[in-house]
């Protein structure tokens, strides 16, 4: 018996089971906070804990269900392209108020199109980066009134204050 | 007769060369914010209201009208093309409509949503003609109870969307309803799940979602296995519909506008249903159900007809009564309050011909924007004929900058990132996003609806079945649960059997 | 020599010129008016028309700049961090200045220290409005009512804090009655609700409630200013018909961060109040249910410890929360 491995037939099922019994105890878990209430008169804690214990129960079945009933591979997880795009749109977030759209914009495409193969510089896609950038301040800042600073703080002092506008 | 001369004068004030004028305006604009990510009308209708104060009272309006309903056209531009849905109701074209677009049905899916959108506004605008005043009476009608059993109903419905498993849609509904709850709750004031951070104060964003889940999700996916040149087929099988397209669109399109049309007259809530209802519906009874989620063309004309009716229902009680049904509605009647016109019954007898002018009006915005899109649609199709390893650091920078325009907060853009990483992990588990999204939506309404029923039953709630509405629509839900459910055992009794 | 004369020159140049540096009109570039609520509120609608006003004035574009959230807090802390040069303003209101204090326990800025206040640019009066089917009239039928069944009336607010909400408070506390607050997503949701019979009534803006008057959906009781409302002229107060003493109102107003110059702060007032009293901006306020008024800095300032007081009193007695 001890060297008789169990079985794990779907693993998707295994995954998400744990996925939803882990997000449903944390809500059960912050959730237990809020005041309770009776069913005729709901505290704002009442929903949430039926929600989050409905979410554990399905993560339960799921958990048990993937060592029963087979389920298909996960299949490859692309870790690499996974961590360079969401990093990309991490630092456009922190760009953005800090060096302005112009910096952002340029480190968000760029580093994102790290993530793919064919990732080369040239030319032609340089050019389309600059008329992107170009039609996004345009479009968004000037014409839509969006206030995303075209140069953040750090480089405003060294930026003549007419260009800021 | 009364409704054709009416029409008649509505169509001659609508018709001259300014309000002709101002109604492309409109459209092109609001074409323009559906397709931009994370900017909705209702924003840009807001920055536009200055403007309109030098206009005379109809052109401002159909100006606006032309935004909101333009809005919807190209939304589902973005849902279709890249899988990006802007707005609520644009979710669920996404599911099909992108399908088709990978394999090179693009221009027909693009075709498809701007003829059955038209359809829809084509009926619509027949049906507030005729039948305004007393369909905004129902609404009225509608209190909590009735609008949590509507909720309950389109619950359901997200549940028979899913592809998959049903455990699964199960898990992810109530994901994101739990979702939904972050924020401030409506009936105690409470903060709940928003750890103190005051960007969460007020909830978490739909856009923040949807561009996590269906964008960034996708495109990591996508990049997968490193050679993106086969994301989407090149050879595009022509820009326009077939005939067999024509033949299977016509019962979705009927189906989605009737329901469409019934669920936009209730303010608050119901257009949302619409588009997902109809998707539901079509699933459930369509001839072609097998081919829903590969690429089905009922999956893009129903839900395109349910949610361009939808929007123009919900003009219906913000005309005839002065009621809003969403905040795109709210801000017209303060465009009507600036310039000192009292939004009600009195519009109509006051002022025939700014009731009448907006009424007409709204078709021939229909017919602009399908004039608009259909010729659009090739400049569309090339736009995402680029090579994707170019394709896609340009997706990602419109979901950005959509992101961030909501409340200029880069905490919003970190937020996005995480669901966009939940997003793939979904995906690779084979747990689909649309039913989180549509529990998203619906949670905290559902909640807020059950609350206040009981709360003016004084905890009684056996009101939700004594009244008439309200039971009805419980029933339905109960009846459709059942229609899902009962299937699934069926089949995974067979797969048991098949295995042992 | 040559030399000394023009040292001489060049020091007496910059002494001619240095009056006329101070004398740079403010404002040379464009400056920003946070609006810590959504687009198309009253709030915002009343900041844009001010704003163009402004703009007129200044020839320099003033931008409403929106940060929604929180019932205002994310705009007055994206306010309150902003360098203290007259070129960032905020518009806030009765809610942000004099309620949130005493309903957030933690905020991100100082509420006592964070702002200095320019103007008050209007205030919005509420009316309570009644379902038609409710047999009530007058201020006086409504309390006789509301002590007959109490807990039985049902009125809808924007959320629990939110003025509407306080109103009510004050009105149960003036009258001796109890009623039922049920809170809505926002003021239309629950006026709807009062039009359908669904509650019993409200303690409204005008704007939300004027069209609805007029085609007798809603039944306007009393308003619940000190003064009558220009825009509803024959309406009476609640002061008049029921509660002597009766005052509960909202406003709109003009503050910037705490370390603003002093002849800045003073000059924003000043052209203030000249879009107040010298503009149809008055007419347009009145249009929106608003009374235009202009109060100067120091007078703002009272009145918003005055209502910090007032409202304080009430939160802690009523136990309102918004944790």
């Amino acid at each position: 018996m001890a060297d008789m491995p169990i079985k794990i037939s779907s693993p998707k099922d295994f995954w998400a089971g744990l996925i939803y019994l882990a997000i449903g105890a944390a809500a059960i878990w912050i959730g237990s906070h809020y005041r309770f209430g009776v069913a005729g008169r709901m505290g704002p804690g009442y929903f949430p804990f039926v929600l989050a214990g409905g979410l554990v129960a399905v993560g339960v079945v799921s958990f048990v269900r993937s060592f029963v009933i087979p389920g298909s591979r996960i299949g490859t997880i692309a870790w690499k392209p996974m961590l360079i795009v969401l990093s990309a749109n991490l630092l456009f977030g922190f760009l953005l108020p800090r060096a302005g759209l112009v910096v952002a914009l340029v480190a968000l495409t760029l580093v994102s199109a790290a993530a793919s193969r064919e990732f080369r510089f040239e030319w032609r896609a340089s050019l389309g980066l600059g008329v992107l950038v170009l039609f996004c301040a345009l479009v968004f800042v000037k014409g839509l009134g969006v206030p995303m600073p075209i140069v953040g703080s750090w480089l405003e002092p060294y930026v003549p204050a007419s260009w800021l506008f | 007769m009364d409704i054709l001369s009416n029409l008649w004068l509505g169509l001659s004030v609508a018709a001259t060369p300014l309000n002709l004028w101002w109604c492309l305006v409109g459209c092109f604009l609001g074409t323009a914010i559906g397709v931009l990510p994370g900017l909705g009308p209702a924003a840009t209708i807001a920055m536009l209201l200055p403007a309109t104060f030098g206009l005379p009272p109809v052109s401002s309006l159909i100006m606006l009208a032309g935004i909101f309903y333009g809005a919807q056209y190209g939304g589902s531009t973005t849902a279709i093309l890249v899988n990006l849905p802007g707005e609520t109701s644009s979710v669920v074209t996404a599911l099909e409509g992108h399908r088709m677009a990978r394999r090179g049905k693009a221009g027909r899916a693009l075709a498809v949503a701007a003829i059955a959108s038209f359809f829809a506004g084509t009926v619509c605008t027949f049906l507030i003609a005729l039948f305004a005043p007393p369909l905004a009476e129902v609404a009225i009608k509608f209190g909590p109870a009735e609008y949590f059993s509507l909720m309950v109903l389109g619950l359901v419905a997200s549940i028979v969307l899913a592809h998959g498993s049903i455990l699964h849609a199960f898990g992810m509904v109530f994901l994101g309803l739990l979702l939904g709850l972050v924020g401030t709750d409506v009936n105690s004031g409470t903060q709940r799940f928003s750890f103190g951070i005051s960007e969460l104060a007020d909830g978490i964003n739909f856009v923040i979602v949807a561009m996590g889940m269906f964008g960034i999700g996708e495109i990591i996916a996508n990049l997968e296995s490193g050679d993106t040149r086969d994301v989407m087929v090149k050879k595009v099988t022509g820009l326009w519909p077939t005939r067999e397209d024509f033949r299977r669109m016509i019962a979705p399109t009927l189906r989605g506008t009737a329901l469409g049309s019934i669920l936009g007259i209730l303010p608050g809530g119901g257009a949302a249903l619409a588009s997902f209802g109809a998707y539901a519906l079509e699933k459930k009874i369509s001839k072609y159900r097998h081919e829903f989620g590969t690429g089905a063309v009922e999956g893009v004309a129903a839900p395109e007809s349910a949610n361009n009716a939808g929007a123009q229902m919900s003009f219906i009680p913000m005309l005839t009564l002065g009621i809003p049904a969403n905040p795109v509605m709210a801000l017209m009647i303060g465009a009507m309050v600036i310039q000192g016109i009292q939004p009600g019954p009195s519009v109509l007898t006051d002022q025939p011909a700014l009731f009448w002018g907006v009424i007409a009006s709204m078709w021939i915005g229909n017919l602009m924007l399908v004039v608009l899109n259909l010729p659009l649609i090739g400049i569309w199709v090339k736009m995402i004929s680029v090579p994707y390893h170019l394709l896609y650091p340009m997706i990602l920078v419109f979901c950005a900058i959509g992101v961030y325009s909501l409340s200029n907060a880069a905490f919003d853009v970190y937020l996005m990132v995480l669901f966009g990483g939940l997003g793939y992990v979904f995906k690779k588990l084979d747990c689909e996003p649309a039913p989180m999204l549509l529990g998203f939506i619906l949670g905290p309404m559902m909640e807020e609806f059950l609350r206040r029923a009981l709360l003016l039953s004084k905890g009684d709630p056996g009101v939700l079945v004594t009244q008439p509405i309200s039971a009805v629509l419980l029933v339905l839900a109960f009846c459709l649960l059942l229609l899902v459910l009962v299937p699934s055992f069926g089949r995974t009794r067979e797969q048991a059997f098949e295995e042992g | 020599m040559a030399m000394m004369r023009t040292a001489i020159a060049l020091i007496l140049l910059c002494m001619l010129g240095t009056p006329l540096a101070a004398q740079v009109k403010f404002p040379t570039r464009p400056v920003v008016m946070v609006v810590p609520f959504p687009p198309g509120g009253g709030t915002d609608t009343g900041s844009r028309f001010l704003a163009q006003k402004l703009s007129e004035r200044w020839k320099q574009t003033v931008i409403v700049e929106n940060r929604p959230g929180a019932a205002g807090n994310i705009g007055l802390e994206y306010a309150s961090k902003a360098k203290p040069d007259g070129y960032t303003i905020m518009m806030g209101n009765i809610g942000t200045q004099s309620i949130n204090p005493s309903l957030y326990k933690n905020l991100a800025y100082n509420p006592d220290t964070a702002f200095q206040p320019i103007a008050l640019v209007a205030e919005l009066p509420l009316v309570a409005v009644v379902t038609p089917s409710l047999n009530v009239k007058t201020v006086g039928e409504l309390i006789a009512l509301a002590k007959a069944q109490p807990g039985d009336l049902t009125y809808g607010t924007s959320g629990s804090g939110s003025a509407m909400h306080l109103a009510a408070a004050l009105f149960e506390d003036g009258a001796g009655v109890t009623l039922t607050h049920v809170p809505y997503k926002g003021g239309g949701p629950a006026i709807q609700d009062v039009i359908g019979g669904h509650i019993k009534m409200s303690f409204a803006t005008i704007l939300e409630t004027s069209g609805h008057l007029k085609s007798n959906r809603l039944r306007a009781v009393a308003v619940t200013s000190a003064k009558r409302s220009p825009a509803m002229p024959d309406l009476p107060t609640v002061a008049e018909t029921g509660l002597p003493g009766f005052d509960s109102i909202s406003w709109i107003g003009l503050l910037a961060p705490a370390g603003t110059p002093k002849d800045i702060v003073d000059q924003i007032a000043a052209d203030t109040k000249w879009a107040i009293e010298e503009t149809d901006l008055g007419e347009k306020l009145i249009k929106q249910g608003a009374t235009p008024l202009f109060l100067g800095p120091a007078a703002f300032a009272d009145l918003i410890a005055k209502d910090r007081t007032r409202y304080g009193k009430v939160i802690v007695e009523k136990n309102i929360v918004a944790e």
